[in-house]
């Protein structure tokens, strides 16, 4: 009777009993660490090495200030940020959030107070006179109706064009950030002509070209157009904003053909390797080129993406914690404190390639590009993101991104200005 | 990876009733004639090299991406080989140290999910089964049917529901939660192999258990349950394979904290620089459990495929 | 030679009765039966039916539940099906279902007939063929995008054996054979066509439920009686013949059986394609999968009308194959 199958099924048997039994006794476990002993759990989308780098720099920082915190790291890839935010809404609605989150401010900030999921820490804000620490840009972003919901910890800029040196001087073209968009174009196709790909790109996310299309709005239409974009005051269907579309289908035909396989930071290194002339991104990319091994000025450098006027395209790093639920509400709130010290936030900045929040902040040991950046910032007109879905609403954001999609597949532009203007007559009230 | 089998009618206990048949249990393999009218030689004609040669490269083209997998994997660097067939100078396994140590917590988690999930989902579908099979009753076939549509539904269809549903219990979010969905969805392929393998089993046997005054509970328990081990390693493969290889469920209804390891692994890709070599070996973590269950019990798994599911 | 013949006389006699039982015992059955049944009223039937009030209503976000219903009636609909990305996802999902269909049951049939005629190895190519199944959608995905990258996969052959300008894959936003160019205002907002870049998932997808249509095929010959061969032998038919006119006739359930099962994991197709492309140049490889993930976070009601539109294709296929099998049961 001792037949191979019933020796199989008596092992898959006890199998399935150890299993669970160990199941059982691990889930014991993870819930007693879960509620005995300090910890903090942090979702964020910051998985790539820079990324990771700058985020290890908050841990260590509360750990420091904390001595036996256990810190659980929750990033999820992916999507630009689109998997993690999917990941969290589910827990925010789930009643079980994590015990802070990454974010970026403004628009995407008021989904959360909307639902109301995020806690209001004006009291915070007061009572450590945060908001004279800031620029009023920043402070602002932090808000929705007077209250403050985030703490910022950096300021990136989306519109930075990154260029190889060593390509541009061999095909003889300089790039002007003064000089507008034309002769940017005249100088890729200068580029192109020289048999080096011009334009390197990476899109397997969309906010790539929905961040080099947003930029090239920017610059025909000037800050002031761009905001009143997002209060239906200013039309998709300008002149200008055509203008942008068409100067996005060229560059576009100067790209690397395979970009939609490329992640941005893929396309970014093989700009600094030399396989193309410039690549538009946000100054992650400075981050993420460095934690790479590339020496600024060197293997690459940088300039202003080219418009009529400069502007900078703010992209904010913040969290929040959760209104309700907040598991580690102490720990919480020393991981915001955390964030707002200053030495804190240089310390990130030098990974991340961004710039501190915090006025006071030192960045006399920050990188030349970084202080240009913060030059930029106090100087320039500021305006928010749409490709990350700073300016406005999840769900125009999310109608862009579509509409960059079509157009990448060959899609005309009179389709996306019309969907881009039935979506601001239809969403933007 | 889901695909489950469908067909329940009576006829289609062919294979269950060999597997009943053969008394030392070795049922579930190909049937005893074609074994013994084939020995394995080489071929004698030219047809027969032919088609010897061309399963041969057939079989090797279907290799190549395992061994692309495994290539990879060993290559232990951080980028990306320069050529999809390279394999690597100096094999190293120190990707799968890193894979390891990314994907043993929700290896744990999927292993925490699958056990349960599997082994619950097939003792409701043997009971149920046993009904359809042994105690028919009125209607028993029509909400048999009605039942069964629940194995073809898009999970997207039920998706916020579910998700609701979980969060009224508190449940969203947790192990123990995603079990309870794939229980429930598994509930009808587990009842239809059971079904199709009861009726395999002579009714006889259950009178004569009946005439000794056993009822249907204690018929089920001390009569069917000791004959029901073919059915349940069917049934198990089938649902382990189901449950351990479900990516959707696992990324809309648990939190990090209580990921699956498909869902873990799709991480290792997201937007940041892909390592590669660390990627496969975490491909190879992740399949491992499935691909050995089906390498020890193959026959019983391509038995699970086709049980039932041949009219 | 006894025990196979006992085995096949086993097999024509009339196939198991139900046991005789009393009212009582009926009654315990229906019992037990029950919870199950129930369980699966709410989880399929109640479910389906909240994602359809869901879809006809205002609620947008799933943190401001408004249960209104959306006027005029249904209008998330009319809004969806004029998206170009709906067409591009329901163009993209029966290019998909039909090629994926096409390669993987003549794919399996094949490999069935040559691995059931081969006198060697037979085991060996069996378990190779069937080892993809084993594995999750998310691996194969993994492996292919990596085998099928523009600049380091397959195209390094295709190079090197003179083919210039070979297609970028996952990344072509390509349409071959397109049937249409778009109008401007026409309501048909895509390329009718193939698109090049679902080509290497179709491959993928293949590549792995191969072995699933092998093994049924190989079920299925194995259960035609050696002597109706034998016997087409006799009276001077080739190997053609037989193969036409007595294995490939008696194949025939096993075809339909892959037919509708391959069909719905084709219908609802969804982390292959995350794991392999995402949605693609101009929506080029989404499918209603994505479609619905992706609307979660920003549009219940338009994420809850495409299931359900999804939901009707797979019906219409599953119901009358579930009825056939329900309408045999009743005259047996």
């Amino acid at each position: 009777m001792r037949s191979p199958l019933k020796i199989t099924g008596a092992a898959i048997a006890s199998a399935a009993l150890v299993g669970s039994l160990a199941a059982c006794a691990a889930n014991e476990q993870a819930n007693s660490g879960a509620s005995g002993g300090k910890s903090l759990e942090i979702t964020s989308w910051w998985t790539s090495g820079s990324e990771a780098d700058a985020l290890g720099v908050l841990t260590t920082a509360v750990k420091a200030a904390d001595a036996g915190l256990s810190v659980d790291n929750a990033a999820v890839s992916g999507g630009g940020g689109a998997n993690a935010r999917q990941a969290l809404a589910a827990r925010l609605q789930a009643g079980s959030p994590p015990d802070t989150w990454q974010l970026h401010p403004a628009g995407q900030l008021k989904a959360y107070v909307d639902g109301g999921q995020v806690a209001d820490i004006s009291q915070l804000w007061s009572d450590n006179g945060w908001a004279s620490k800031l620029p009023k840009d920043v402070a602002d972003a932090q808000q929705v109706n007077g209250k403050y919901y985030t703490v910022p910890i950096g300021v990136h800029r989306g519109n930075v064009l990154w260029t190889n040196p060593a390509v541009l001087s061999k095909s003889g073209v300089t790039i002007d950030p003064k000089g507008g968009v034309d002769s940017l174009i005249a100088g890729l196709k200068k580029v192109q002509a020289t048999g080096t790909t011009a334009v390197c790109l990476g899109d397997k996310d969309v906010f790539a070209s929905a961040e080099l299309l947003e930029s090239l709005i920017m610059a025909r239409t000037g800050a002031d157009n761009w905001k009143k974009l997002f209060t239906n005051s200013y039309s998709f269907g300008a002149p200008e904003v055509k203008q942008a579309l068409n100067d996005y289908t060229t560059i576009l035909g100067l790209a690397n053909k395979d970009h939609s396989a490329l992640t941005w930071d893929e396309a970014a290194k093989n700009m600094a390797d030399g396989k193309c002339a410039v690549n538009l991104m946000g100054d992650w990319a400075f981050g993420e080129l460095g934690n790479a091994g590339k020496q600024p000025g060197k293997d690459f450098s940088w300039v202003t993406f080219p418009g009529q006027d400069e502007v900078f395209d703010y992209v904010g790093d913040g969290f929040s914690i959760p209104a309700a639920n907040l598991k580690h509400p102490d720990e919480a709130k020393a991981w915001l404190k955390t964030l707002m010290d200053p030495k804190v936030q240089t310390d990130f900045a030098a990974k991340k390639g961004s710039i501190p929040a915090r006025t006071d902040a030192d960045i006399s040991s920050l990188s030349e590009y970084q202080q240009q950046a913060a030059t930029a910032f106090k100087s320039v007109p500021v305006v928010s993101s749409l490709a990350h879905g700073q300016v406005t609403t999840a769900e125009f954001a999310q109608t862009y991104s579509d509409a960059v999609t079509a157009l990448n597949g060959g899609g005309s532009i009179d389709a996306f200005v019309s969907t881009m203007v039935q979506a601001q007559s239809s969403q933007l009230k | 990876m889901s695909i489950q089998t469908a067909d329940y009618t009576s006829k289609s206990a062919i294979g269950v009733s060999r597997v009943l048949r053969s008394k030392d249990g070795s049922g579930f393999g190909p049937p005893a004639r074609a074994k013994r009218a084939r020995r394995a030689t080489l071929p004698t004609t030219w047809g027969g090299w032919a088609i010897l040669a061309v399963c041969c490269l057939a079989t090797a083209f279907m290799l190549v991406p395992v061994y692309v997998i495994i290539a990879t994997a060993l290559s232990g660097g951080t980028s990306a080989p320069s050529f999809f067939l390279a394999f690597p100078d100096k094999p190293s396994l120190d990707a799968f140290k890193g894979a390891w140590q990314q994907l043993h917590g929700s290896l744990i988690n999927s292993l925490q999910i699958t056990v349960p999930a599997a082994t619950i989902s097939c003792l409701i579908g043997s009971l149920n089964g046993y009904i359809l099979s042994k105690f028919p009753f009125r209607g028993s076939n029509a909400l048999f049917t009605i039942l069964l549509v629940g194995m073809f539904i898009p999970f997207q269809a039920v998706i916020i529901p579910v998700f609701q549903f979980l969060n009224m219990l508190h449940l969203q979010g947790s192990i123990l939660g995603v079990t309870i969905v794939h229980i429930i969805y598994g509930i009808p392929i587990t009842t239809l192999i059971f079904r199709n393998y009861y009726e395999g089993i002579p009714s006889a046997i259950v009178e004569a258990a009946a005439i000794d005054g056993a009822g249907i509970w204690k018929t089920f328990t001390h009569v069917m349950l000791p004959l029901s081990l073919p059915g349940f390693v069917v049934a198990a493969i089938f649902q382990v394979t189901n449950i351990w290889n479900d990516f959707l469920f696992g990324f809309i209804l648990t939190s990090p904290a209580a990921w699956p390891a498909t869902v873990s692994l799709n991480n290792m890709i997201g937007t940041t620089t892909v390592n590669y070599a660390q990627l496969m070996a975490g491909a190879v973590l992740v399949a491992a459990p499935t691909v050995l269950v089906y390498l020890f019990l193959g026959r019983y798994f391509v038995r699970g495929l086709t049980a039932g599911s041949v009219k | 030679m006894t025990a196979p013949a006992i085995d096949r006389a086993w097999l024509r006699r009339r196939p198991p009765v139900a046991v005789p039982h009393g009212v009582k015992t009926s009654r315990r059955a229906r019992l037990i039966f029950a919870p199950s049944l129930l369980v699966s009223f709410l989880f399929v039937y109640v479910f389906i039916g909240i994602t359809g009030y869901i879809s006809l209503s205002n609620w947008k976000v799933g943190t401001s539940p408004d249960l209104s219903l959306r006027q005029p009636f249904g209008a998330t609909y009319g809004e969806i099906v004029g998206e170009q990305r709906f067409q591009a996802d329901y163009r993209n999902v029966i290019i998909f279902t039909v090629v994926f269909l096409v390669l993987a049951i003549v794919g399996g049939l094949v490999a069935a007939l040559f691995i059931h005629h081969v006198a060697i190895g037979r085991s060996l190519f069996r378990t190779v063929f069937l080892l993809p199944y084993a594995l999750s959608f998310i691996v194969t995905g993994v492996v292919w995008r990596w085998i099928f990258a523009p600049s380091t996969g397959i195209n390094v052959f295709l190079k090197a054996i003179g083919i210039q300008n070979p297609p970028g894959w996952t990344t072509d936003p390509g349409i071959v054979g397109a049937i249409n160019s778009i109008d401007i205002g026409s309501p048909l907002k895509i390329q009718l066509g193939i698109p090049v870049a679902l080509l290497p998932i179709i491959f993928a997808a293949a590549w792995q439920l191969v072995g699933f249509a092998m093994a049924m095929y190989l079920a299925g010959l194995a259960s035609i009686p050696e002597e109706h061969l034998e016997a087409a032998s006799v009276d001077g038919a080739n190997a053609w013949q037989r193969l036409r006119h007595i294995v490939l006739p008696q194949l025939w359930p096993s075809t339909i059986t892959c037919f509708v099962l391959l069909l719905h994991v084709a219908l609802k197709i969804f982390d292959l394609v995350v794991a392999m492309s995402g949605s693609g140049p101009g929506f080029v490889t989404d499918v209603p999968g994505i479609y619905i993930y992706n609307y979660l976070t920003s549009r219940y009601d338009k994420a809850s009308a495409m299931a359900l539109i999804l939901l009707g294709l797979t019906l219409l296929v599953v119901v009358p194959y579930l009825m056939r099998g329900y309408r045999r049961e009743r005259k047996a």
